[in-house]
């Protein structure tokens, strides 16, 4: 975990007259799974979407393993960095393996088709995320945890070694959260991707992360291991609620929980 | 159906339709030639009677051609409008960029400018000058995409009522052309030169062939625009691109055929629902499915009250209305 997967500096960024981010800096280690942390509006969204340089970073600079963002183009920089955003629906009736095999743009010159090495890709993405059997379906009739399974399979075959996400399980069952959380989590030990996500669910995000980021109306309050930032002093300092914080033993060593109190 | 099988089924069974068309408007009108005549004709045999000649060399084969190339240009334009606003309800006519064309050619009549012997040459330029401002109107008047597509679609509508009224006055105000622009407006072929023809041939040339080049970006456009930019497309550039050329062929075939609405938002519809919406088999169906619908509807124009010809852009208009109200109801996701 040594080289640093996104080295984001002196980031400062506003939608009105107030600034969102005033010169910040986030390191992300390569290989580990990081939480973005937040209440509403603390700037998660607009945190991954300067990783992704949809937003401009003006004075600030940004590197892809080491490799400087602002040198690169659209190509270039998908070929570093993925994005699976929140599940808003393709309204067009494309297939499953079509909509991935968009994954691969960035490889492919303007005459061609797909090549075998693109074919191959795009198959093993949707194997690898169990989804051989839907691959002709139409991607709009998928249910809500197939659909995200196809939009991280979609960034698999983009073959980029970061992937970011934004709140990919909000919507879905706990049953459905810790199945692409957990898919997430193998993809960084199988395919030595980082995956950097936001998420709301505290608990995920202790149970998951090898590092959280916590935002609050744009500072950078803290980064660590979630056991750091997770503390009972902070949740309650920042999202403004009282807590109570459990911890059990299990198989895996001591197991926190975080229930906030209810009035 | 499966789309790969689809495809080329389609495909062949497309062109035999356009091919059959081509004949049957070649041979069909305000006088019927026969078929034998018509080829013999073609092949420069020569005919029996001197009018059969001259119908078919210098007035159907301008005006069928000038046909194909419309059809093909408007149902292409429709299919890069609908990717580009991400709304299946879009195409020039609906967008008012058609009426930009014609209020810009309108204008140009009263002030003298797109009159006498250049004036064939000048009216495209005058046309896409009109078009290219009314895309850039809409587009700053709605926000651009970060609005919903309803604004994008209700400024066009807007313009569009605005650009007919100011178009209906300088009609007004240049009653001596009256009739001959009030037909242009509604759409007619009855125009059609071996000189437009060769211009309009050039400004597909220029507007259409780029976008066999773009299909994987245009691919990319259905998607929400932070998936698209993080795969590596160039969204702006891609957009501004696909703006200027769209406005290109529009403007041309509006130039000299007046407005024919509902091409363009019907053929990439009932084309998609075939073969899908990935453009690199809807771009070539698309181009034969409009020019099949222009030809058919210059068809019915020629014969359905002959000698009395009707204005084409009223037959696509009346085909299209349905369509565009059952997509209305059943698209909410679109709009």
């Amino acid at each position: 975990m040594s080289q640093a997967a996104i080295e984001l500096k002196h980031l400062t960024f506003s939608y009105t007259d107030q600034p969102l981010f005033t010169d910040l800096s986030i390191s992300f280690p390569h290989g580990s799974f990081v939480s973005i942390i937040g209440p509403n509006g603390a700037g998660k969204t607009t945190l991954i979407r300067a990783l992704i340089r949809t937003i401009d970073i003006g004075s600030g600079s940004l590197t892809y393993h080491g490799f400087d963002a602002a040198h690169m183009n659209r190509k270039e920089q998908a070929r570093h960095i993925s994005f699976v955003p929140q599940s808003n629906r393709i309204m067009w009736d494309l297939s499953v393996s079509e909509c991935v095999a968009m994954g691969r743009y960035a490889y492919r010159s303007r005459f061609s088709q797909l090549t075998g090495e693109d074919l191959r890709q795009v198959d093993k993405a949707i194997e690898d995320l169990g989804l051989s059997h839907l691959a002709h379906r139409i991607a709009s009739e998928l249910s809500g945890g197939e659909y995200q399974r196809m939009l991280i399979a979609r960034a698999i075959a983009q073959n980029a070694s970061i992937i970011a996400l934004d709140e990919p399980v909000s919507h879905l069952d706990i049953h459905h959260q810790v199945e692409i959380l957990s898919l997430l989590k193998r993809l960084i030990e199988t395919q030595e991707v980082t995956v950097i996500t936001v998420l709301h669910d505290l608990n995920a995000a202790y149970t998951f992360s090898d590092q959280v980021v916590l935002l609050d109306r744009g500072a950078h309050v803290a980064t660590g291991t979630p056991q750091e930032i997770l503390t009972k002093d902070r949740i309650e300092l920042v999202y403004k609620v009282h807590v109570d914080i459990i911890e059990r033993n299990g198989d895996r060593g001591v197991k926190r929980v975080i229930m906030p109190f209810w009035r | 159906m499966n789309r790969n099988i689809g495809t080329p089924v389609l495909t062949i069974a497309l062109l035999t339709t356009l091919v059959l068309l081509f004949f049957a408007s070649l041979t069909h009108g305000s006088v019927t030639i026969p078929l034998k005549e018509t080829v013999n004709i073609l092949m420069g045999k020569g005919a029996e009677q001197a009018t059969s000649e001259h119908i078919i060399r210098n007035l159907r084969f301008p005006r069928i051609l000038g046909g194909i190339i419309t059809g093909a240009a408007l149902a292409a334009s429709g299919m890069v409008y609908q990717g580009l606003f991400r709304n299946v309800m879009s195409d020039p006519f609906v967008l008012g960029i058609s009426s930009g064309a014609a209020f810009s050619v309108s204008l140009g009549a009263y002030l003298g400018i797109v009159t006498g012997a250049a004036g064939t040459y000048v009216v495209p330029l005058v046309a896409c000058a009109g078009a290219l401002l009314t895309s850039i109107l809409i587009f700053f008047i709605s926000g651009g995409l970060r609005n919903s597509t309803t604004t994008l679609l209700l400024t066009g509508v807007a313009l569009n009522f605005l650009l007919s009224a100011l178009m209906t006055l300088f009609l007004y105000l240049n009653r001596t052309q009256l009739h001959a622009i009030l037909q242009w407006t509604m759409g007619s072929f009855v125009s059609s030169t071996w000189t437009k023809v060769g211009i309009l041939t050039v400004t597909s040339l220029i507007g259409i062939a780029p976008l066999f080049f773009l299909t994987h970006e245009m691919d990319l456009l259905l998607l929400d625009e932070e998936s698209a930019h993080s795969m590596g497309l160039s969204m702006r550039r891609t957009r501004i691109l696909l703006l200027i050329l769209c406005t290109i062929s529009t403007s041309a075939t509006v130039a000299f055929f007046g407005i024919i609405g509902f091409v363009g938002l019907m053929v990439p519809h009932i084309m998609r629902l075939v073969v899908g919406p990935l453009h690199r088999r809807l771009l070539p169906l698309t181009l034969i499915g409009g020019a099949i619908m222009v030809l058919i509807s210059d068809l019915i124009a020629r014969t359905a009250i002959a000698p009395t010809e009707l204005p084409v852009g009223v037959i696509t208009s009346i085909a299209g209305t349905p369509l565009f109200l059952i997509l209305l109801v059943r698209s909410r996701r679109g709009l």
